[in-house]
């Protein structure tokens, strides 16, 4: 559970530093700071318990669990957009969802990439430790 | 660690003293590697049934609700379910390591990491079984235990 509530913290910080470059990049939209921050905090929220109930599921095929994954997060994205009118309808609609999935990808890539780099921490102190019990005997 | 082995024909069961000063990881490991030799497990095989200790067992496998016992050569069936066999052999270094799967910590040689981010084990034998991310924490675990 600490790791989910760090994980919520990290893509919330994460979702707000790209959205941020984005309105900058596009100098076209103004967000109102303080209602974003909770919005796209409670989206992370709701990612990370849905992922967390997800991942209990394991499939042979690493692709469907990371399409699924995906899919997921873009749904509550999206479901979020509309329920609270993220981008003021300032682009076309296609521009918004353009911009959601590709915010949506980068996080999870990021995020893919640091769960990476923990198991291999976590393959490398297991193999440190049965080298120490190899040694033993 | 000094290890003595004294011929009494009086006795009429082998008994094993284990002297020591202070109940470390190595003295535990030592006591559950004996308590495996002599426990045993009702198995079958194409010559009937057969009695396997259970030390000499690399894995259990689970597939298709018939578990399966993998030896270092040989392969055994069980009518024992998975979830007995971390109940009853998880003191004996039995650890789960996917859904299917229960692995003898003592058989385990390395684990290693694959491209498309899953990981396997490579086992005394070479040979090589799939580990859930899931279940790695019980590996580090048991390893912190002494198993």
């Amino acid at each position: 559970m600490k790791r989910v509530i760090i994980n919520i913290f990290t893509t919330t910080g994460l979702a707000l530093v790209i959205l941020s470059a984005i309105s900058i990049a596009l100098t076209m939209f103004y967000i109102p700071f303080s209602h974003t921050v909770l919005q796209i905090l409670g989206a992370n929220v709701v990612i990370h318990l849905g992922l967390f109930l997800i991942r209990k599921f394991e499939s042979r095929y690493i692709f469907l669990e990371v399409l699924l994954e995906i899919a997921y997060i873009m749904v509550v994205l999206v479901v979020f957009h509309l329920v609270f009118d993220w981008f003021y309808r300032w682009l076309s609609p296609l521009a918004e969802i353009g911009i959601l999935v590709s915010m949506a990808v980068i996080i999870y890539m990021v995020t893919m990439f640091l769960r990476m780099g923990r198991i291999r921490e976590d393959v490398n102190e297991i193999n440190k430790l049965l080298e120490k019990r190899n040694k033993k005997t | 660690m000094i290890v003595k082995l004294v011929q009494d024909m009086s006795v009429a069961e082998t008994e094993i003293l284990i002297k020591y000063n202070e109940m470390t990881e190595d003295v535990i490991r030592v006591t559950e590697m004996i308590k495996s030799a002599t426990t045993r497990i009702k198995c079958t095989c194409d010559s009937g049934e057969k009695l396997v200790n259970v030390s000499d067992i690399y894995y259990f496998e689970s597939v298709d609700k018939m578990t399966f016992v993998y030896c270092g050569k040989e392969v055994y069936k069980t009518d024992i379910r998975l979830y007995q066999i971390v109940n009853d052999f998880g003191h004996l270094g039995f650890v789960q390591i996917s859904k299917s799967c229960v692995l003898n910590m003592n058989a385990l040689d390395s684990v290693s990491t694959l491209p498309n981010s899953r990981m396997e084990a490579t086992l005394k034998n070479n040979e090589k079984v799939h580990v859930s991310r899931k279940y790695l924490e019980n590996i580090k675990s048991a390893l912190y235990k002494g198993v």
